[in-house]
């Protein structure tokens, strides 16, 4: 089953909307999961913010449909666990992933770059209902950072917030611009 | 159609100017390459998202169907050199494994009618008088069979052919006449380095490129887009696609057969070489015959395919009956150090290498080594905003936002390119592996000598000297040949020589004793000009062979 962009995008914004703005109690109740392995690797906040974006971003899961963002972070938590030797430093950079995040919601863009982002999560839509690999949990933020700013530093929206004018009408040497 | 007199196998540098200077010959031509034809206009050097697309070139060449050679784990990491260790500014960095060993070695290269002109900066160095005479001048490597002064005039032939702009005051070459047009002037980040360099005592000297200041027929000028790598869609840079075959076709004596595999070479029992063998891009054979054959499929393929032509009466491969073809591979010992300054300097604009300084290249000093070496920077090394925040900033969120609107257009890459001297245990040879037709892959084996590593620390020393020189606030990061070897200039390995057992081919790019089989790529490089680009020098060379192959075939010699 593929969900439509605007459930996607909406499901996402409205997560991180959610934890940005503090988080409803009740919604968070619904998406938290017990652990279900015997060594947490997540916070349980890390594990409420994974759910968020497992739902958005996985809203099908191993024939699960969208209700299946505890069942994902399940089998996300046992894969970082068997990634030997890495799961440590994986914790980690998910714990800093989490308190960067707040800033990050800030680059997503208003509504004329929202088309980029759609297409952007189809792509996630496409990679996360192929079967996991071990080294799955590291890709995952990997390629979340990379879309996240390549979707983004790719519009004119991006281009403003580094001062840059774009790839054409470009004149001389200096970056100077003729029309 | 009736046979050409000749086939050249291979679009790219050489096999386009051996193609030129042919059918200026009257000679008439089929030129046989695997890749296809690239129409400039449709180049997405300006699409929005251009740094998130793959570049045409790339595209084709990342296909695992045109796969062609294989590589093993390089050797383990020498940790006395750790300084030279590659690392990334991402998050996503990790230290150096214990024990680690070099990278496999990646080709880098772009397939099509062009070849790797496509994606080249267009450098369009002359090689220096000492570069001819390593073993005289140095006491290593060996000399060329040809002097600089031989070369010289099919150099100036090439440069105004291509369109070289470029200052011909350079004390570190040999004195020259006027380029065909004038140097580009140097861009804003350029300009501080070269205040960076005189106060080193060196001097930052316009880099010679095959890239027009102002328009040519049929091509524009330069508008400085700095997009070079992913083709130039106005026809400003050089790549022979635009700049050397339209000439050659309005001829009327060249073909250009695109989607065409080379194979092996078809020869007859007493061994002359009468033609190609190959597969379509549907995987049929074909055979193309003709009473001579030039082989300018770059200094991988080209050995591969003489290698895979073993039998009758080249029982090792043709022109290896003294186990030479293949040997001398030379790779590019690079060093790129990222490099961020306090003020925005505009580096996504601009010529990508704009100067080199060539201090480097004198004999060697105490504490210096016989190698050439030359520096630079490499403006385009992340590109746009997109490459920058990915690449050149590291983490997530505010921090990362606020650094990079620093760092954008503050940051680019310094470049270090020293030589690598020739050794015949370097080398292509055939390997296990099979590409889609069945034929062999080449294989790569190649390791760096302690020579090797103390011209890359050199030149890594020297452009820390520059960095601190030019003011440089932060350096992020370092890429380096000594654990990644990205090799985009491969030579030597059908070396030039007088004496057969020493050498493949003869001093005009011949093979010794088959005069109808002329090389016409790297391959026949003896050294690797001190560093400097070997694109002008192997097409000088290319012409030079076309132009005596077509005399012997006048005089009924082939």
């Amino acid at each position: 089953m593929r969900l439509g962009r605007r459930r996607l995008l909406g499901s996402l914004l409205y997560g991180l909307a959610a934890l940005v703005g503090g988080a409803p109690a009740r919604w968070l109740a619904a998406h938290a999961e017990p652990l279900v392995t015997p060594r947490p690797l997540f916070s349980p906040g890390s594990r409420r913010l994974l759910a968020v974006f497992a739902d958005a971003i996985v809203p099908e899961w191993n024939g699960h449909p969208s209700g299946g963002a505890g069942d994902f972070a399940a089998r996300f938590e046992a894969l970082a666990a068997e990634t030997a030797g890495r799961s440590d430093s994986y914790g980690r950079f998910f714990e800093r992933f989490v308190r960067a995040v707040d800033a990050e919601v800030t680059l997503l863009p208003g509504p004329p770059d929202r088309a980029a982002l759609a297409a952007l999560f189809e792509r996630w839509h496409r990679e996360f209902r192929t079967e996991p690999k071990p080294s799955f949990g590291a890709q995952f933020f990997e390629m979340l950072r990379r879309d996240v700013m390549r979707t983004y530093y790719a519009t004119p929206a991006g281009w403003r917030s580094v001062d840059y004018h774009g790839p054409a009408h470009r004149a001389t040497p200096d970056g100077g611009h003729h029309a | 159609m009736s046979d050409p007199d000749v086939l050249v196998v291979g679009a790219g540098a050489g096999g386009a100017l051996a193609a030129w200077g042919l059918v200026q010959q009257g000679v008439r031509v089929t030129l046989l390459e695997t890749g296809p034809r690239f129409e400039p206009a449709r180049y997405e050097t300006y699409a929005q998202d251009f740094e998130v697309r793959a570049s045409p070139f790339a595209r084709f060449e990342s296909d695992p169907a045109q796969r062609s050679y294989e590589s093993g784990e390089g050797e383990p990491l020498d940790p006395a050199f750790a300084e030279l260790t590659s690392r990334t500014p991402t998050l996503y960095a990790r230290p150096p494994r214990p024990g680690a060993r070099r990278e496999p070695f990646l080709w880098s290269r772009a397939l099509g009618v062009g070849g790797s002109t496509l994606h080249y900066q267009a450098e369009a160095h002359r090689f220096p008088a000492h570069a001819f005479r390593m073993r005289t001048e140095r006491g290593v490597a060996a000399d060329w069979p040809l002097a600089y002064e031989e070369l010289a005039p099919f150099y100036e032939r090439v440069e105004k052919l291509l369109g070289v702009a470029g200052d011909a005051r350079n004390p570190w070459k040999p004195p020259r006449g006027p380029y065909p047009y004038p140097a580009h002037p140097l861009s804003r980040a350029s300009r501080r380095l070269a205040e960076g360099a005189r106060k080193l005592g060196w001097e930052a000297l316009p880099n010679p490129v095959a890239i027009l200041p102002r328009a040519a027929p049929g091509r524009a000028p330069c508008h400085y887009c700095n997009g070079c790598v992913r083709g130039c869609p106005v026809g400003a840079k050089g790549s022979v696609d635009v700049a050397v075959l339209p000439e050659a076709e309005r001829t009327g004596r060249l073909q250009i057969v695109t989607g065409f595999h080379a194979s092996r070479l078809e020869h007859a029992k007493d061994g002359r070489i009468t033609g190609v063998i190959g597969f379509d891009a549907e995987g049929r054979e074909q055979r193309h015959r003709a009473r001579a054959v030039v082989l300018a499929a770059g200094a991988i393929e080209t050995p591969r395919i003489l290698l895979n032509s073993a039998g009758g009466a080249h029982a090792k491969g043709v022109g290896n009956a003294n186990d030479q073809v293949g040997r001398h591979l030379m790779e590019t010992l690079y060093v790129l150090r990222y490099a961020s300054f306090d003020a925005r300097l505009e580096t996504w604009a601009g010529i990508p290498l704009d100067f080199r300084i060539w201090n480097g290249n004198g004999a060697a000093g105490p504490g210096e080594v016989p190698h050439g070496i030359v520096l630079g920077a490499l403006a385009s090394v992340f590109e746009g905003p997109v490459g920058t925040a990915l690449e050149g900033v590291p983490g997530l969120g505010r921090a990362h936002r606020e650094q990079l609107a620093r760092r954008f257009g503050a940051t680019l890459a310094l470049l270090g390119v020293a030589e690598q001297l020739p050794r015949s245990e370097n080398r292509v040879v055939l390997g296990q592996g099979r590409d889609r037709f069945g034929a062999p892959l080449a294989r790569v084996e190649t390791r760096l000598d302690a020579g090797d590593l103390a011209a890359l620390r050199l030149a890594w020393r020297r452009l820390g000297q520059l960095a601190e020189a030019a003011g440089v606030a932060a350096e992020t990061g370092q890429v380096t040949a000594y654990d990644q070897p990205n090799a985009s200039h491969v030579a030597g390995t059908c070396r030039m020589g007088d004496d057969p057992e020493q050498s493949v081919v003869d001093r005009v790019g011949a093979l010794h004793g088959r005069p109808e089989l002329v090389v016409a790529d790297a391959s026949v490089l003896v050294t690797e000009g001190a560093g400097d680009s070997p694109s002008l020098t192997l097409q000088a060379l290319a012409l030079r062979a076309a132009e005596a192959l077509a005399a012997r075939a006048r005089r009924g010699e082939v």
